[in-house]
């Protein structure tokens, strides 16, 4: 469960957006809005981003997000897959997966060979290139490449809450094929599970039948459970939403 | 003299007064090195402080250390266990090593019959630095042989245990035509420690250097010369905690066809000091060369790095880089940095570059959003950032 109450992100004392009251229960969720109004900056904003300055209340699961450290969020449950994921010369997918797991305590060393094995499984089903868990952390990777880690990520973390800023780019249509399997696979695993996806790729909501469809405007959100609004948007614009 | 001490500025004079044993002092190696010695005699009036190498390189902290001269050997808490030669103060001992390996690498000392020590004179002519000091204070000079055509991996233990805190090595590293070698280094050093060594890599063969160079409260001086022939490759990589006081030092001459690779990684803290000095120089066509050094200074560390590469007139088709890169974590560490290029035709691709940053804020945030607390993402950055992805 992710609630937000009067949310309003601040950079550099600009308002961002403000007032935003969301309530994500379990399912798929799809997060649209005109562009600029701020659609990864709420992801950014709820993961603990230094650059955002944050007004308001969050709850990740009944407890206080806003309270908790970055790393914090993540161990409680939330995960955040980056538009642009950062890369990172000299640390491997691999060891970067390795080292993420390592820090949660009820992580053994052998559950981590377990789930090393895992990560090799997923990049064999994204059709990644053999040894691309020995790659650099998002080098010289494809913008695609780029995205399946961040899916294969997600996966393994295994978190509650789940806010994907377009997974979709980059990505050819096995590859979405292929995404949505394993989106619907990370939520039939566990039914409280929360998944938002920031997308306008209508054949990714098609496949993924979402629950909400959640428009962002500067003021505020509005969520609406009729998904035929998604549709609309794409083939009308967010002009009668705003 | 059990009670004396002294100081790196004042060695000369106990070197000219022969109040300590050395190289010139010794009829025999005079009479076999007897040529190079005398060209290092005049380096007795260097006033070494004041040399313009050393400008950038923090050298009050090496000049001013007092050395204690004392009969008690220092304890070496953790000798290197799998060290196939251990070299102590000119002195090497072989172990581990059986017979079948033996034939591979010969070691030789001033004793050695056949050592021929007089055909490396004209390696050994002075460099006007710390290291023709470190020259003339060797009691033993020590060859190294590899033959030709043969595979080996060696591991070799720098190690201080001199009776007066004061060591000085001069090693000649000679590899045979073709042969392929690897040679793992570890200095384990105690108080100072002078280090000359020549790599001599002959015509087609092939040496790989693992320098590790353990943290500890020394002051570490490596000169390294490296003479490769047509054909060859040489490749370096340096690392270490930094010492008290530490210079590494690289004269590199490549001929026709040569590829030379020298990669560093320091991990500074405290006050410790690491000075990185390296001249290569092309000196025949299509050849290539890699320099990478990276150092990472926390606390009140000192880095500087002063990397020259000289392409001469002929050697043209030559492909050249060297890039060094800092992390400063901390406002009080110092980082000095000065690469350079002298190419002498334009028939060449020369890159160079350094950089000195902080650690990432987007990438400390990337890897927290994963769950990573703020210390241990540090700790993986500065990881990362040491580590070099282009294979040895």
């Amino acid at each position: 469960m992710l609630v937000t109450q009067e949310l309003t992100v601040k950079v550099d004392n600009k308002i961002i957006f403000d007032n935003v009251n969301l309530d994500f229960g379990p399912g798929i969720h799809i997060l649209m809005g005109p562009n600029g109004v701020g659609k990864s900056t709420f992801g950014h904003a709820l993961m603990g981003n230094p650059n955002y300055n944050v007004e308001g209340a969050v709850e990740l699961n009944g407890k206080d997000l806003l309270a908790m450290e970055t790393h914090e969020r993540a161990n409680a449950g939330l995960f955040l897959g980056f538009q642009t994921p950062t890369p990172i010369e000299g640390l491997s997918n691999m060891q970067f997966v390795k080292q993420f797991m390592g820090t949660r305590q009820d992580v053994g060393i052998s559950e981590i060979q377990k789930l090393l094995m895992e990560y090799k499984s997923h990049a064999e089903d994204f059709k990644l290139p053999a040894g691309f868990e020995r790659k650099q952390l998002n080098v010289e990777a494809s913008g695609g490449e780029k995205k399946k880690s961040e899916i294969i990520q997600m996966l393994i973390s295994n978190p509650t809450v789940a806010i994907l800023d377009e997974p979709d780019s980059g990505l050819d249509i096995d590859a979405i094929n292929e995404l949505t399997l394993k989106l619907k696979g990370f939520m039939q695993s566990d039914p409280n599970k929360v998944l938002i996806i920031i997308t306008h790729y209508e054949k990714l909501i098609e496949k993924l039948s979402p629950d909400t469809v959640t428009i962002l405007r500067k003021d505020g959100a509005t969520t609406y459970e009729d998904i035929t609004v998604a549709y609309d948007i794409l083939e009308n614009g967010f002009a009668e939403y705003e | 003299m059990s009670n004396a001490t002294y100081n790196l500025k004042q060695l000369p004079i106990l070197l000219k007064k022969g109040l300590r044993r050395n190289i010139s002092s010794d009829r025999f190696k005079r009479g076999v090195l007897e040529y190079s010695v005398n060209e290092h005699l005049p380096s007795l009036d260097l006033k070494y402080a004041k040399l313009p190498i050393y400008k950038k390189m923090d050298v009050a902290k090496l000049f001013d250390r007092e050395i204690f001269i004392h009969d008690d050997k220092p304890i070496i808490d953790d000798p290197y266990p799998e060290a196939d030669i251990i070299i102590d103060e000119g002195h090497a001992t072989e172990v581990n090593m059986p017979w079948r390996e033996k034939q591979k690498v010969s070691v030789h000392d001033i004793y050695s019959q056949r050592n021929n020590f007089d055909k490396y004179q004209n390696y050994f002519l002075p460099k006007q630095r710390l290291s023709d000091l470190c020259y003339l204070n060797t009691v033993n000079p020590l060859l190294i042989k590899f033959s030709s055509n043969r595979d080996a991996i060696r591991t070799i233990q720098y190690i201080g245990t001199g009776k007066d805190n004061l060591n000085c090595n001069t090693i000649i590293v000679d590899v045979g035509p073709n042969a392929n070698i690897e040679i793992r280094e570890s200095f384990n050093t105690t108080n100072i420690y002078l280090t000359n060594i020549h790599y001599i890599v002959r015509k087609g063969a092939k040496l790989t250097v693992l320098r590790d160079i353990q943290t500890s409260n020394s002051s570490t001086i490596i000169d390294s010369t490296v003479t490769q022939y047509p054909n060859s490759d040489f490749k370096m990589a340096v690392y270490g905690g930094g010492n008290k006081y530490t210079q590494n030092l690289f004269d590199i001459y490549s001929y026709k066809n040569c590829y030379t690779s020298v990669q560093g990684a320091f991990d500074l803290t405290n006050d410790n000091s690491n000075n990185f000095y390296i001249n290569m120089n092309h000196l025949a066509k299509n050849s290539s060369s890699d320099i990478d050094i990276k150092n990472v200074v926390d606390d009140a560390s000192f880095t500087s790095f002063y990397g020259k590469i000289f392409i001469s007139k002929d050697a043209t088709d030559v492909d050249a880089q060297m890039y060094n890169k800092n992390l400063q974590l901390s406002k009080d560490a110092t980082v000095i940095t000065e690469p350079t290029l002298d190419i002498n035709n334009k028939e060449v691709q020369c890159k160079h570059g350094c950089t000195v940053s902080n650690l990432n804020k987007d990438d400390l945030y990337y890897l927290q959003s994963r769950g990573v607390n703020t210390q241990d993402a540090e700790d993986i950055l500065v990881s990362s950032f040491l580590k070099n992805e282009r294979t040895i």
